[in-house]
């Protein structure tokens, strides 16, 4: 009987040795496979691993950080997380710091600022500080900046240019901070340097377009309205950033004193080619300019377009509330817009139909605006790259016999009905942002509209009270027509605006009228 | 009896107003009597109007940090 209890006891020692050299020879495979890069096989081996009660918890850690890294290099990021944080997690310290290195770039892939707060936070500065890469800092003054605390903001960001004098996100960030605290001289300086690295680079280049418009808008918050047209003048037409830049340019050459010139580059604006866009303040700063010029019956011209076009959406807006949209609603508008701009992109005739027959509640021009939204688009953005990852698992894993695919299956479920409900949320924020922008607009329009009744009561009693320079005024307004075509060079012709236009014609719009006011 | 009426009524008057006579004080206001013209508001209220015409009602823009910030993601390659 004592023979057979040793004999048993020896089999489970020999048991229990063999399963663990069979779980070391194991890991030993997943790490071999991990460094052939064959990740898929790694990772199933790496996953029954972690599943296996019996390993030791350091070995089962170390299985844990190799299943991210091989989720991670199958870019299936947002999976490959998971298992990190179980990682950060445990109180093994061996993994840890590559780990938290880990997840921020897990972070940076996915643009999921929650994971990103999580790994800050766990993360100790001095313990990291020497390793830590230019990415690191940015990434800290991006909280810090987040918080609303720009001097800690522009500290890390100068310690992430320091490593890095090329980091673009670093310089455009740190003139932003120092926008953000009225140190306009810093930020031009920053802006200045992030143009010299896009030197050489085409007229169009979307990043040097906006630098170029962002320092533009530097010099004028610096009151440097001069310096800021060169810039302005200097976005090229075919960029995004042109469109942005246009009424910007008119509060410029409002600032100094050149109404014709601000006219001119609002009237470009208002061109049926820019007429499915949602810019409630060109409309504004047009009838302040022509209410400036004592141009009252234009300028109530102008306030009439402005509350045709907008009062209707200002309604839509404020009664989505009550629609209670949910993901699908959202969805829809979502989709109708990027509908539209895909065909605006590829140039079909067929886009002009598709606005006609646009499906979606919200009128385009503002789903159009809505979806350039950062929080908006950077969540979509995430919702997409998880999407396709859970796609991707299907194609990598669903072909093999494998305990991982079920658990990448339940995370990826789990995130997309996360992110379903925060686009939601988001894209009512949105709505509310710009149901607040309109009706801001729609109140300044009402001012406006206040001023041009008072100056036309101004003007016409000075009229009544001067009439022989009252039939001055009107000869002007006949004068005025003349102008036009009297001031077009011999090589070129004047072409009355009748509703057409040519696209060469954008941005190079003269204005002829001259001021109507009679000094009492 | 209309005529003794009326001729009761106007000897209870004259009595009364002999009891009020009794207490009468009599005030020199000759000193204290303000002289002025009218003045015209014409001139007056162009000048007001312009001082309320000095700052215009509507805000004029100062700056453009809110558009700045729409395109700073537009920087952040890291997740490319």
């Amino acid at each position: 009987m004592r023979f057979f209890k040793t004999l048993s006891i020896v089999f489970l020692i020999c048991g229990l040795v063999s399963v663990a050299s069979a779980d070391l020879a194991l890991l030993k495979q997943g790490v071999s496979d991990y460094k052939n890069k064959s990740f898929v096989n790694a990772a199933i081996k790496f996953y029954d691993l972690t599943k296996n009660n019996s390993l030791d918890e350091e070995l089962k850690i170390k299985a844990e950080y190799y299943l991210g890294l091989s989720l991670y290099s199958l870019k299936l990021y947002q999976a490959s997380s998971y298992p990190i944080v179980k990682v950060i997690q445990s109180k093994s310290n061996k993994y840890k710091k590559k780990s938290l290195l880990k997840l921020i770039a897990i972070s940076n892939k996915l643009g999921d600022q929650r994971m990103l707060d999580f790994a800050l936070s766990a993360i100790d500065v001095n313990d990291i500080q020497k390793s830590a890469d230019d990415i690191y800092y940015f990434k800290l003054a991006s909280l810090s900046y987040d918080k609303g605390d720009m001097s800690g903001a522009i500290n890390h960001l100068k310690t992430s240019i320091g490593r890095n004098p090329k980091n673009e996100a670093a310089l455009n960030l740190l003139a932003l901070s120092y926008l953000k605290k009225n140190e306009t001289e810093n930020a031009i300086n920053s802006y200045l340097k992030l143009l010299e690295l896009y030197d050489g680079r085409e007229s169009s280049h979307i990043k040097r377009s906006y630098t170029v418009l962002n320092t533009a808008r530097a010099y004028f918050q610096a009151k440097k309205y001069a310096q800021a047209v060169e810039f302005y003048i200097k976005i090229y037409k075919n960029s995004e950033a042109y469109r942005e830049s246009l009424p910007e340019l008119g509060w410029t050459y409002f600032y100094l004193g050149q109404y014709a010139k601000a006219q001119g580059v609002l009237q470009s604006l208002h061109s049926p080619f820019y007429e499915n866009f949602f810019e409630p303040e060109s409309l504004v700063l047009r009838a302040i300019l022509l209410n400036y010029n004592c141009n009252s019956e234009a300028a109530e011209v102008v306030v009439n377009n402005y509350n045709s076009n907008y009062s209707n959406i200002l309604k839509i807006l404020t009664d989505w509330a009550a629609l209670k949209a949910n993901i699908i609603d959202v969805m829809a508008e979502v989709n109708y817009a990027n509908e539209v701009l895909l065909n605006e992109k590829s140039k079909k005739e067929s886009s002009i139909e598709t606005i006609k027959n646009y499906g979606g509640k919200i009128p385009f021009k503002v789903t159009r605006t809505m979806l350039k939204d950062s929080r908006l688009k950077a969540i979509t953005d995430t919702f997409l790259i998880i999407k396709n990852e859970s796609e991707s698992t299907k194609k990598l894993f669903g072909n093999i016999q494998n305990s991982l695919k079920p658990y990448l299956d339940s995370i990826y479920d789990d995130r997309i009905n996360f992110y379903n409900n925060q686009i939601v949320v988001i894209f009512n924020k949105v709505v509310q942002g710009l149901e607040k922008k309109l009706s801001y607009y729609t109140q300044q329009m009402m001012f406006v509209n206040y001023e041009i009744i008072d100056e036309k009561k101004k003007q016409t009693r000075v009229r009544s009270n001067q009439a022989d320079q009252f039939t001055e005024v009107s000869d002007r307004q006949e004068k005025n027509k003349k102008i036009k075509i009297s001031s077009v060079s011999k090589d070129m012709k004047y072409w009355p605006f009748d509703g057409e236009f040519w696209k060469d014609e954008i941005g190079n719009t003269l204005y002829f009228g001259e001021s109507l006011c009679v000094q009492e | 009896m209309w005529a003794n009426e009326t001729q009761v009524s106007s000897q209870q008057d004259k009595k009364n107003k002999s009891v009020k006579s009794q207490n009468k004080v009599d005030i020199n206001f000759e000193d204290e009597v303000i002289k002025g013209d009218n003045n015209v508001p014409e001139m007056l209220l162009v000048n007001s109007r312009k001082l309320v015409k000095y700052k215009d009602l509507f805000n004029k823009r100062t700056d453009f940090i809110d558009e700045v910030e729409s395109n700073k993601d537009l920087f952040n390659d890291y997740r490319k």
